[in-house]
């Protein structure tokens, strides 16, 4: 099962009920741990991020085994998860902002590593939301410009854009500490 | 023109570490990399971040194990296939039907534990807010009234109000002194049906309290002969007082002054629980002084007080310098000026007392405002020592291009008073 495609997964996901099972599993263990963290930086809420969690797996289930292929399947959960953070924050008051996210800690062993993850995080206050929100997928979840812009809905050269800033302006922040290390 | 092209090279720089820049803008950066040195140390600097940049890999935001049973339950799933993706501590818990089953109500306990501790803790504090206004007296055995007589009095007045008697013998006073309220300077502040010496010294049938069959409702009940009074004094706890019908005033006075307290310095330390947005504290290292405040509060009376406080605590943030350069600072330097509330002792609790406290003032550092929020306990096990402990929030106003923001804390705290 390890070896199979996310396509060949997703494809399994109209078979009988253990094959879907065993396939679902999967691909539960290699994209809930991103997609876990997406929902609880995105919704703030600990009970609302699990809560759009474990509808954003449902969701994906139930709308699994059509004939479309699968090409991007992270990019395709993260979309998901993204319209229902979006949907919460529309209908309920509770929504915090994004720069009150809460961003998991990393298991990081060296201390350089440490303390510039600390300042990212606290340099990633000072960007805009979309500008942070397209960094972060692109820097945690791999997501090419292409993904973002699928998962965002906006253009690309707008993505692009958005990451340049964010990185510069982060980067500029951070470079006399970079220097150092 | 130059900036511009410079600043398009920038680009071209994260376009392509980010793999995203196509054959000719790869060219274009490569030819304008080989004759600008500044943009040169640009693509390292970029490259630097890149490269040191913490990945989150998928291991390490895994869900909980009791989150992923429960989804797949939903799903129709076998809840245990979610159970090798969790750690193999909390695996061996989900893994029995029961045990998992235990695992969930405690988490759903959980919301309910929260507001339990939470009204607990206002019960303790409401207690000791009221048991300001419900101390009991008893006399001992040599005190004692005249039973016949003033039981007569107490019994068949119904003007006696909040006294009565218990076992014949023993009086059990409720409410019925007037506890002092100490003012500026030490004084004496006295209530309603508290009495003056020369109203003391004049009226005869209070001077001879004890014979008398009706009992004014104004009357105090202290002045019964040879009767025993417990006094709260400030913080220093209880004091008794031995009362008799003429020396009554002298001796409240005497023995109530010197036991005043108008000033206390006290130092805390403070702990970081969660930053609010999150962030790690602790770059940098500590120094001795970090997370240390120093304060002072003047007593207005035994609960109202004022306090000046100054410290130093971990809160990393960027502030925005003069130049409009954003420097990372790790520790806060702040000045506050606020209100303490403090209850009585809690003499059940061995004379804690609970207290609250409200801080508002700036940050030297140049963050902005800040206010804290400070709720806790005082023990005093020395005349003039206090150690105290407690949860404290803090707010950290801020600005982030042009918006105003909030920063928050939550800690603990545990400190050492000194009473003068």
């Amino acid at each position: 099962m390890k070896q199979l495609s996310d396509n060949d997964l997703y494809k399994m996901l109209s078979r009988e009920h253990s094959i879907r099972e065993a396939a679902f599993a999967e691909i539960y263990r290699r994209h809930s741990g991103r997609i876990f963290s997406y929902c609880r930086k995105t919704v703030g809420s600990t009970a609302q991020a699990d809560d759009i969690f474990q509808e954003t797996f449902l969701t994906f289930l139930n709308t699994a085994g059509s004939e479309r292929a699968m090409t991007n399947l992270p990019a395709y959960l993260l979309r998901i998860a993204r319209h229902l953070c979006f949907e919460q924050k529309r209908q309920g008051s509770q929504s915090v902002p994004l720069e009150d996210i809460d961003i998991p800690s990393r298991e990081i062993n060296s201390l350089e590593a440490s303390e510039l993850s600390k300042m990212i995080n606290t340099a990633l206050e000072l960007v805009s939301d979309e500008q942070r929100e397209a960094f972060l997928l692109q820097m945690e979840h791999d997501l090419s410009y292409q993904d973002i812009a699928e998962t965002m809905e906006v253009p690309v050269t707008t993505v692009r854009n958005w990451i340049v800033r964010a990185k510069s302006k982060i980067r500029h922040i951070l470079s006399p500490y970079l220097e150092e290390t | 023109m130059k900036d511009f092209e410079h600043h398009a090279f920038s680009d071209l720089i994260y376009l392509f570490i980010d793999g995203e820049a196509d054959d000719t803008q790869k060219s274009a950066l490569f030819a304008a990399l080989a004759n600008d040195t500044s943009l040169q140390a640009e693509f390292q600097s970029a490259m630097k971040f890149h490269t040191s940049y913490p990945r989150l890999t998928s291991e390490d935001a895994m869900p909980p194990a009791i989150l992923s049973c429960n989804l797949f339950e939903k799903a129709g799933f076998n809840p245990a296939l979610a159970v090798p993706l969790a750690t193999a501590v909390v695996a061996g818990t989900v893994r029995s039907g029961l045990l998992s089953s235990i695992g969930t109500k405690i988490l759903a306990f959980k919301s309910v534990l929260i507001p339990l501790a939470t009204a607990l803790i206002g019960i303790v504090a409401t207690a000791g807010l009221m048991n300001d206004n419900s101390q009991e007296i008893k006399l001992s055995e040599a005190q004692k009234p005249e039973t016949n007589s003033a039981a007569e009095v107490f019994k068949n007045s119904g003007e006696t109000g909040d006294y009565h008697f218990q076992n014949g013998n023993e009086v059990n006073f409720q409410k019925s002194i007037a506890t002092p309220v100490f003012k500026k300077k030490n004084k004496v502040l006295r209530t309603d049906n508290d009495l003056q010496p020369e109203i003391l010294a004049e009226n005869p049938v209070l001077k001879d309290f004890s014979s008398e069959k009706k009992v004014s409702e104004n009357a105090d009940i202290s002045l019964l002969k040879n009767s025993e009074h417990t006094f709260k004094t400030s913080q220093t706890g209880n004091k008794t007082i031995i009362f008799q019908p003429i020396l009554i005033i002298d001796t409240v006075e005497n023995k109530v002054e010197e036991n005043v307290t108008s000033y206390v310095i006290y130092t805390r330390k403070l702990g970081t629980v969660a930053l609010f947005p999150t962030r790690e504290p602790g770059f940098g290292g500590y120094k001795f002084l970090d997370n240390t405040s120093l304060g002072a509060m003047y007593s207005m009376d035994e609960n109202h007080g004022i306090v000046l406080e100054a410290g130093e605590e971990v809160f990393p943030v960027f502030v925005k310098n003069e130049s409009g350069e954003y420097t990372f600072t790790n520790t806060l330097q702040w000045v506050t000026a606020g209100y303490r509330l403090t209850a009585s002792p809690l003499t059940m609790l061995g004379g804690i007392q609970p207290y609250t406290q409200l801080n508002a003032g700036y940050v030297l550092s140049g963050s902005g405002p800040v206010a804290k929020g400070l709720a806790g306990i005082q023990w005093q096990p020395f005349k003039n020592v206090t150690f105290s402990g407690g949860l404290e929030t803090t707010a950290l106003f801020y600005k982030r291009e042009n918006t105003q923001k909030v920063g928050g804390k939550v800690g603990y705290f545990y400190g050492l008073s000194i009473l003068f």
